[in-house]
């Protein structure tokens, strides 16, 4: 298991990831509303993971509990030995600062609009030099490593959006991170765009063996990651692991049924759970008889 | 470097929030800065402005000494050398020696001084003649000339006290004795007694005469003085420098030489201090809380702009800048602005107050540049910034901060903002600085504070309307409502943009009110203390009635009226001619209950016609009862021309008789019979029967021709006697006869008069008039007895008035015809001719045609002038100049805040257009929504900047009642009001189309090119 101490530069590895029992909660107007409630979910060091899920699941949640951009209502977030949400403020801020790095949705809000492409990245690594640390690659290097290096002199505002969200993943990963958290890297782009960012993250992923974890509400991309974690109505619903989908068992026993099984077995309907011995069992619906 | 770079990149991608920044600063700073500048120079503005209030001559030094030509050149010496020290802030000085002298003509003798002056001849009006430049050459008055029956070439043999020698002088010239003291040439010291003195010794005006006759010793020793008066600039050198020059050359020079020195400028510098001190305090209420109004526009702006300068703190977040980094990242930018405002604001602050100069303060005043501007400047620096990282708190916490939290510090900081207003307000009320019982510009603090809780508390309440609202609305057909309180109900932190925008507009209200206030209360105090829109000092000549040339000179009576005013410690008199007081004098309707039209007309009664006459000989014809001892009849008689009392004295026989007295020392002009009193000549004579004295006749002779004189023979109550225990006979044709017990002739005091007065003189009198018997205050309805001007006499008061035109709280108006046969003291009046509003510029060149030789000219602009130039005056013009500035920077900010809010939402609006609401309805939504923020914001600044004005107005400076009796008002001044909220009204409404208008061009362009999600 690799370890958040160990310091940046060539040792560098993936993190693993444990979520248990996470429940959070938001507040609007009309009252509270629960994002998630329950996620049991573990990643394991180098993984890659594309959290899918409808719009409103809570994939977007996880990633932000993940980065400790806010601490869950109930439950633990897990990155190697620490629990993010018991973090003081110093240790969050150096562990983003080496081992975590966040990319938002919308290319723009991850970069500096009015700085160049070198800029941003030489400012994303400015934060481990404050703290002592040089980076192990240099922004010219990382920009040409993952073939944007063309982009170096050019401000985001003049890119296009397919160049600014591999720019954003650049200066992502800038600071060679364990643990890569991408939110909805795909949307707005064109095809041909989409495409080049998928590979720029899977290059980045064989390239320097972290944990990536991508959000998206697209299957088409999430199928290109290793693992893919449906998230549905706040919990994870569904495990696909190449090209093969498994619903997914809850801590509490819970197991949420893909969509196309629940028209058979319809919400409050009444169902036998019969053994299949040695490891499967069979649901089936009450008939009028049974009951 | 790099990081520089991209500092400044940042700043040119947000130059339109920067910009808004720069200019807010600026302001902000320059509010700072402008404070110590605006009272350095205010401080001089004051002292010029109460040094030019001042009577003239009181700042002066005047140096006193005795003794002749020796002295005299000591006291030139050391003027001269006094004026080196002073730097040039001296004027040239004026000389005076004045001798003690008498002459006698035809058997009287008369007192009238040697008088000497530096430049006297040029302001002096010399009627016929020269003035004197010879040894022994002297000027007379025109009125001591008729008196002593002198003229031009005659030869005054004159004696000084201590003398016996008489040296002769010769008239070569007639003067007409100045109207007043009070002007640059005389000073204050008035050297025209006439008239003053008892018979038989006569006083006159001075004679006139050269230095070289005054100086020249025939045996008293002449007073000498020196008048240094301070050129009119020497006063923006500020009261300090004044001060110690003034002391400087007291020790150094006049003590040294034995002069004796007075001087009033202490007294003065005293008075213009007790302003500044009062300007100070207020001036300091107004900038703190500007300041503060300032610091919270720059903290809302700050918050503003979170969300444009949010990129690079969110990016330094996600990529692990220490906390240190996080700040320096989250405040560099507004702090570079902040700091690259302070020399801009400071400079906009001089340039500014420099620019103001010529309108607030007092002509030449400069404008200083105080290194405690540049601190407070400096100062205002250093908060903004700290304004500036509180309001960006956000932008640099580890973590997003829960909307609990956020309402937890907001409930927090609101209950902190309410207990600060409420504990600010109840120690105002408590220490009574807000019950208008005496002046306190703390009181002015009142607007902050209630403004700090009204908002809070009303953003609170805002918040609940508008959750109620968005559950009313929920089923509604009116989906912009819906839409709008939804917006508003989502991001209740849109709500704090009231604060200042009902803080502006609560100071801005009360600086409106308090400065209309202030300023119509110093136009009513500038026309009562003048007395109408004109006032001209003028002087007559003989035999020429002031009323009646007024009268000629204007016959509308709507222009001009005859005044005159007896003034007196006790109270002055002011008469005047009651027929043109409504249309003349100034008079606010709240001065009494009753319109002066109608108080005019109670004071004019009808007038018994008494007796006057004019002529060269008085023929009595008089009936005493036979047998009568020798009594001794004194005839008292009034000289209407020169206002003086004068006796002749006959002796009567027994029988009907007439007896002649002669008019010519008398009476040169118009005489009235004020009384005859009858006495025994020898008191102890043994007579126990009444006496019958019964008038038969009086006649006068002029140009040798005997005419008679009308005396009330024939009419009812035409004669009165004193005391009552004298019977007035029945009314017979041809006499009117009296009959006096014998006890009341041994002494002095009886009296037989003819009524030329109203049984009871109308007049008006002030409640603090000096009343002669009990009850101690006047009361309506109540005659009382008033002693105004040396005379006695009983009044009726027709109104009780807090305070009266020229005459001030303590005085008395009468009608001029009833007040010139009531006065019988011979005091002198000052002459005056009232000019009304309307008064056409060549009234005065009228009265001069009929007569009237018009002096110096007072104006209620002139005086108001001086009281705008106060320092109370000068505080509420820089409150009313700063406060739209403080105003319009709220809706600035406020303008900024709403259109990048509508930039930033223009996707939303696209969005919800595509989801089917018509674009028509999501405008009228982002109306809605601005429009009820900002309403709320301007109602509960209208609300609190109202509910101040009636709360402190009565204790600020200048409006507290009782000063001067003045009836000053308190009331706001609704119009100014209105017209203030409906400009920022109209400013806001402007604000919320050019938002609305840039946010839904953006959507539709949106919409257009299909950019929306």
């Amino acid at each position: 298991m690799s370890t958040l101490e160990t310091p940046l530069g060539e040792s560098a590895a993936g993190a693993e990831v444990h979520l248990a029992g996470v429940v959070h909660l938001y507040s609007s107007p009309e009252g509270e509303v629960v994002a998630l409630r329950g996620v049991d979910l573990d990643i394991g060091a180098g993984e890659s993971v594309a959290l899918l899920g409808p719009s409103g699941a809570g994939k977007s949640t996880v990633l932000g509990l993940l980065a400790g951009e806010f601490t869950p209502s109930a439950g633990s977030v897990q990155i190697g030995e620490h629990d993010i949400a018991r973090l003081g403020s110093d240790v969050l801020s150096r562990l983003r600062s080496r081992d975590i790095s966040l990319v938002v949705q919308g290319a723009t809000t991850n970069l500096l609009s009015y700085a160049t492409a070198l800029e941003n990245v030489w400012y994303a690594q400015h934060g481990a030099r404050r703290r002592g640390s040089s980076p192990a690659r240099g922004a010219v290097e990382l920009l040409e490593l993952f073939g944007v290096g063309e982009l170096a002199d050019r401000r985001v505002a003049e890119m296009s959006m397919g160049e600014r969200q591999r720019v954003a993943l650049v200066a992502g990963v800038a600071i060679l991170p364990r643990l890569l958290l991408v939110d909805e890297p795909t949307s707005q782009l064109t095809n041909e765009d989409r495409d080049r960012v998928i590979e720029t993250i899977l290059t980045i992923h064989r390239q320097f063996g972290l944990t990536v974890i991508v959000v998206t509400h697209d299957a088409d991309v999430a199928r290109q990651f290793e693992r893919t974690v449906t998230i549905r109505d706040g919990r994870v619903g569904a495990e696909g692991r190449y090209g093969v989908e498994f619903a997914v068992v809850g801590r509490d026993g819970s197991l949420h049924l893909p969509p196309d099984v629940l028209d058979l077995l319809p919400p409050d309907s009444l169902v036998r759970v019969i053994r299949r011995p040695p490891d499967g069992v069979e649901l089936r619906l009450a008939n009028e008889e049974e009951l | 470097m790099l990081r520089a770079r991209i500092l400044v990149a940042a700043i040119g991608a947000r130059r339109g929030s920067a910009a808004v920044l720069f200019i807010v600063a600026v302001i902000a700073i320059a509010a700072a800065a402008i404070g110590p500048m605006f009272l350095q120079s205010a401080d001089t503005s004051v002292f010029a402005s109460t040094a030019k209030a001042a009577p003239l001559g009181q700042t002066d030094l005047l140096a006193i000494t005795t003794g002749g030509v020796t002295q005299m050149s000591k006291l030139s010496s050391a003027t001269r050398t006094a004026r080196r020290l002073a730097d040039g802030r001296l004027a040239p000085t004026i000389f005076t020696a004045v001798v003690a002298s008498y002459f006698e003509t035809k058997g009287q003798p008369y007192e009238s001084d040697i008088l000497a002056r530096t430049g006297i001849c040029a302001h002096l009006h010399v009627l016929k003649g020269t003035c004197p430049t010879e040894a022994n050459d002297v000027a007379i008055s025109e009125r001591s000339a008729i008196t002593a029956d002198v003229s031009i070439g005659d030869s005054l043999p004159v004696t000084e006290p201590g003398s016996s020698s008489t040296t002769k002088m010769m008239v070569t010239a007639i003067y007409v004795q100045p109207s007043n003291d009070d002007n640059s040439y005389w000073r204050g010291s008035y050297y025209f007694d006439f008239g003053t003195g008892t018979p038989p010794k006569v006083i006159l005006d001075p004679m006139i005469a050269t230095f070289g006759t005054a100086l020249t010793s025939r045996g008293a020793v002449p007073q000498l003085s020196a008048d240094l008066a301070w050129r009119a600039s020497a006063t923006h050198s500020g009261a300090t420098i004044l001060q110690s020059t003034a002391a400087e050359i007291k020790s150094r020079l006049f003590t040294r030489d034995d002069f004796a020195v007075t001087t009033g400028l202490n007294s003065v510098v005293s008075t213009a201090r007790h302003d500044d001190d009062l300007m100070s305090a207020v001036v300091l209420a107004i900038v703190l809380q500007l300041i503060l109004l300032s610091l919270v526009i720059v903290y809302t702006l700050g918050r503003a702009t979170i969300l444009a300068r949010r990129q690079e703190s969110e990016f330094a977040r996600r990529h692990g800048f220490p906390r240190s980094a996080l700040i320096a990242l989250a405040i560099s930018e507004p702090a570079a602005l902040i700091v690259a405002a302070l020399p801009v604001g400071v400079l906009v602050a001089w340039l500014t107050l420099a620019g103001l100069t010529k309108t607030l303060f007092v002509p030449g005043t400069p404008v200083s540049f105080p290194a405690i501007a540049i601190v407070l400047a400096a100062g205002a620096c250093v908060a903004g910034v700290t304004a500036l990282t509180i309001a960006s708190y956000d932008l640099w916490r580890s973590r997003v901060a829960t909307s609990r939290q956020a309402r937890r510090v907001g409930v927090v900081v609101d209950t902190f903002a309410v207990a600060l207003a409420v504990t600010g307000l109840v120690s105002l009320l408590t220490k009574g600085s807000l019950n208008g019982a005496k002046s306190n510009p703390l009181a002015l603090l009142a607007p902050g504070f209630l403004t700090l809780g009204a908002s809070v508390m009303g953003l609170r309440l805002a918040a609940v309307a508008v959750k109620v609202l968005i559950a009313r609305t929920g089923e509604s057909t009116h989906v912009a409502w819906f839409l709008a309180l939804r917006q508003i109900g989502r991001r209740p932190s849109v709500l704090r943009r009231l604060l200042p925008l009902a803080a502006a507009t609560a100071v801005l209200l009360f600086s409106v009110g308090s400065f209309f206030v202030a300023s119509s209360n110093r136009s009513l105090v500038a026309h009562l203390e003048v007395g109408a829109t004109k006032v001209a000092d003028v002087t007559v000549p003989p035999g020429l009635n002031l009323e009646t040339a007024v009268r000629r000179a204007d016959p509308s009576g709507r222009e001009a009226m005859a005044v005159e005013y007896y003034p007196s410690s006790t109270g002055g008199l002011l008469a005047v001619d009651g027929s043109r007081l409504a249309t003349v004098a100034f008079w606010p309707t709240a001065l009494s209950a009753k319109p002066l039209a109608v108080l005019a007309k109670q004071l004019s009664p009808r007038l018994p016609p008494g007796v006057s006459f004019s002529g060269d000989d008085l023929r009595l014809t008089l009936d005493l009862s036979k047998g009568t001892p020798a009594i001794v009849l004194g005839v008292n008689l009034f000289d209407e021309t020169y206002p003086r009392s004068r006796t002749l004295y006959v002796e009567l026989v027994g029988g009907l008789h007439s007896y002649v007295m002669s008019l010519a020392k008398v009476c040169p002009g118009v005489c009235r019979l004020t009384s005859l009193a009858p006495n025994w000549v020898n008191p102890a004579t043994p007579y126990a029967k009444n006496v019958s004295i019964a008038v038969q006749g009086i006649a006068v002779q002029e140009n040798d021709q005997w005419r008679a004189v009308s005396f009330g023979a024939g009419k009812e109550r035409a004669w009165s006697a004193q005391p009552t225990s004298v019977r007035v006979g029945p009314p017979e044709s041809t006499s009117v006869a009296f009959d006096i017990p014998a006890d009341q002739l041994p002494y002095g005091g009886l009296l037989l008069k003819p009524v030329d007065l109203p049984k009871r003189i109308p007049a008006i009198v002030t409640s603090g008039a000096e009343v002669v018997d009990a009850p101690p205050n006047p009361s309506p309805g109540k005659n009382i007895g008033l002693s105004p001007g040396g005379s006695f006499f009983t009044a009726h008061p027709v109104a009780i008035v807090p305070t009266l035109p020229l005459v001030g709280a303590s005085g008395v108006v009468m009608d001029l015809g009833v007040a010139e046969r009531a006065i019988t003291s011979g005091v002198s009046p000052t002459l005056q001719v009232w000019l009304a509003p309307s008064a056409s510029p060549a009234i005065l060149h009228r009265l001069t045609r009929v007569g009237v030789v018009v002096g110096p000219v007072s104006t209620a602009a002139a005086r108001l002038g001086v009281l705008d130039h106060g320092g109370i005056a000068l505080a509420y013009a820089i409150a009313l100049i700063v406060s739209p500035i403080a105003a319009l920077l709220a809706v600035g900010t406020v303008t900024f805040v709403i259109v990048s809010d509508g930039r930033r939402r223009r996707r939303d609006f696209a969005s919800l257009s595509m989801t089917g609401v018509p674009l028509r309805t999501v405008r009228r939504a982002y109306v809605l929504e601005n429009a009820f923020v900002l309403g709320i914001a301007m109602l509960l600044g209208a609300v609190i900047g109202f509910v101040t004005d009636s709360l402190a107005l009565s204790s600020l400076p200048q409006f507290v009642s009782g000063s001067g009796g003045f009836p000053i008002s308190r009331a706001a001044p609704i119009a100014p009001l209105l017209c203030a909220v409906g400009i920022l009204g109209l400013l806001l409404a402007a604000a919320v189309e050019l938002s609305t208008r840039l946010a839904m061009r953006s959507s539709r362009s949106r919409l257009d090119s299909g950019s929306v999600e």
